[in-house]
């Protein structure tokens, strides 16, 4: 219908939405529905003013178009930072404190006002897509082709079916051997939770798909009056007349398009969604280094790499007093959301647990225990937990089913700790846990790091292994312990090559350095 | 056809009364929110809106009353005076005639 494209500049503001209430007008909206309108875009048109280009160059292109012929489609795009303002809750961020509540009320408007509000990054682009229909929608019109009603049906060809309320036309999986034309009545595709009345085509698929297959079943929602045509009248309607094949082709093909659009934009929201996930999940794990910059008695550096968008590998450091430094590292079962969510909870409770100045074995055996209810998937996390005493390098550990850590010693080579080991934590109720000790010279250190390391799959299916991590961390143990990191993720690279990562990958190196004056000196 | 939006505030006894005409929106938003911050520590008893040739009120214009209310007090009691339909309709939905007193003559 118009588009018009202008800087990114509050001065716009005014003329951009003169320009979207007018289409309004043309388009026969109310006044309240026009002044809603601009209430609803006014606040995605500030915020790309605002934000969207850190250095205000940019432009806005806002465009019209009307659609399924009593709907308005408002486009806002910019091509600037990646923004989806309908996720953000706030986005505001910028606003002092006390307004900062009030930050979302515009997009709550926005979303209240307009019938759809969907956003969606295009390559370099944020597209904002508004919808607003004139009066109610019709529903059960559902998501079906325009136009089909000015198709005209050679109800000659075609066998007329009645059929009950309740009645079945056919089922999901069955063979497809025929279309549907219906006269009056609805009927339910019910795998699809959509009607379709009367006026409409169903079916069509079955006979131009090459799998012949019904997608989903269909259940009469009414009594229904229906005209069905199968692959040979099809063929010979085609041969009488051309031109109404056509017709009848592009409107399945409109329609096969429409779902896979459907589809399509399912699933980008979906990934958009996973995409904040993985956001939030990150920030969960403490990502500054060094951490604890006036503590000179220890360096510590930890990184964690999913394979999917979010992932069930987690770790976490942190101070039970002021001497003991609790590191913890985790690898909860199965991969993705479901891994995640497991990942988030078991983190909270060993921290909360850990932070009461338990033993380590303790720590592991309480949170296993309240794991342990409410466990009906049956996940479960593998945990190596120890505690580093600053002051002498005396480090207690418990470990709950997970890979033995490494540790070098200044003198010697890499070696993997050789204590106690229990069960994984959150899958049997009451189980011990034990504790062991090592000590820390001043310059030794500590590899801890989840089975995505020696399970690292190579295209041929081969596993790093243990041996080669052992024999990988002996050439690196000079170097400063983000290297070692690094390194050894350069190493995992280098081997699995073109291979999809198979797992999540994280590494915590703990390198003690010995108390204040050991390490001056 | 598009009225010249302007505010204008005087203050007297405690009552503060802000005219509001044409368009509040994110504009001129800003600007009203900065003159409204002076009234705080005034000890404003009443802060009455006057709305009866405001038009166009965005989340924007709702934004600088809200701070309005949080920045002058808790104390302060906010009026609506004389809002068109249009207006009304915005602030409903957003729910800020829980805490307005909203009347169609002073």
């Amino acid at each position: 219908m118009a588009k018009i494209v202008m800087a990114a500049k509050i001065e716009n503001l005014r003329p951009m939405l003169n320009f979207i209430s007018d289409m309004s007008r043309q388009l026969g909206f109310s006044k309240e529905n026009i002044n809603e309108i601009e209430i609803a875009c006014e606040e995605p048109l500030v915020n790309v003013i605002n934000y969207a280009y850190p250095d205000k160059k940019g432009d806005i292109e806002v465009s019209c178009n009307i659609i399924e012929d009593n709907g308005l489609e408002i486009q806002i795009g910019d091509s600037g930072q990646p923004f989806d303002p309908i996720a953000k809750v706030d986005p505001d961020i910028h606003a002092p404190l006390q307004e900062r509540k009030i930050g979302g009320l515009g997009i709550y408007m926005m979303k209240n006002i307009m019938d759809k509000s969907e956003y969606k990054r295009d390559g370099d682009k944020n597209v904002l897509t508004l919808i607003k229909y004139i009066g109610e929608k019709d529903k059960s019109k559902g998501g079906s082709a325009a136009g089909e009603e000015s198709f005209s049906w050679p109800l000659e060809y075609m066998k007329r079916e009645t059929f009950k309320k309740g009645d079945i036309l056919f089922k999901k999986g069955d063979a497809a051997e025929k279309m549907y034309y219906i006269k009056s009545g609805a009927l339910r595709l019910t795998e699809l939770n959509l009607v379709v009345g009367s006026g409409q085509v169903i079916g069509e698929m079955g006979i131009f798909s090459p799998y012949k297959e019904r997608t989903a079943s269909a259940v009469c929602e009414e009594d229904l009056e229906a005209y069905s045509m199968g692959k040979d009248e099809v063929i010979r309607f085609f041969r009488q007349d051309p031109a109404m094949a056509i017709s009848l082709t592009q409107l399945s093909i409109k329609r096969f398009i429409e779902n896979l659009k459907k589809e399509t934009e399912a699933r980008e929201r979906l990934a958009s969604e996973l995409r904040i996930a993985h956001d939030i999940q990150n920030s969960m794990l403490p990502r500054i280094f060094p951490p604890f910059p006036d503590r000179k008695e220890f360096e510590i550096y930890a990184m964690m790499d999913a394979a999917k968008e979010v992932g069930g590998d987690f770790y976490d450091f942190f101070f039970v007093d002021k001497d003991k430094l609790c590191v913890i590292i985790g690898d909860v079962s199965g991969k993705g959301v479901p891994a995640a969510l497991f990942m988030a909870i078991s983190k909270t409770l060993f921290k909360t647990e850990a932070m009461r100045g338990l033993l380590p074995n303790e720590t592991i055996e309480n949170v296993n225990n309240l794991l342990c209810v409410d466990n009906q998937m049956c996940m479960f996390v593998t945990i190596f937990c120890l505690v580093l005493d600053t002051r002498t390098g005396q480090v207690v550990y418990s470990n709950g089913g997970h890979n033995p850590p490494l540790v070098c010693s200044y003198k010697a080579c890499f070696d993997f700790v050789k204590g106690p080991s229990g069960l994984v934590v959150g899958a049997m109720e009451g189980a011990k846990a034990e504790c062991g000790n090592i000590k820390l010279e001043p310059n030794d250190f500590i590899f801890l790091y989840t089975d995505g390391v020696t399970e690292a799959m190579n295209s041929k299916r081969e596993l790093f292994t243990e041996e080669r991590l052992q024999s990988a961390l002996c050439k690196l143990r000079d170097q400063e312990i983000t290297q070692v990191v690094q390194n050894m993720r350069q190493e995992l690279f280098n081997y699995v090559q073109d291979a999809p990562q198979s797992d999540d990958i994280t590494m915590v190196v703990l390198k003690y350095k010995g108390d204040g004056d050991v390490a001056k000196g | 056809m598009e009225m010249e939006s302007k505010y204008s505030i005087s203050c007297n006894q405690g009552i503060a009364k802000v005219e509001l005409c044409g368009r509040l929106d994110a504009t001129n938003a800003p600007a009203l929110q900065d003159e409204l911050k002076k009234l705080a520590g005034q000890s404003i008893s009443s802060l009455v809106f006057l709305a009866k040739d405001l038009e166009y009120i965005s989340s924007a214009g709702l934004r600088a009353i809200i701070f309005a209310k949080q920045k002058i007090g808790v104390d302060t009691q906010v009026y609506l005076i004389g809002a068109q339909a249009t207006v009304l309709n915005v602030v409903k939905m957003s729910g800020l005639d829980t805490f307005m007193t909203i009347q169609d003559n002073l």
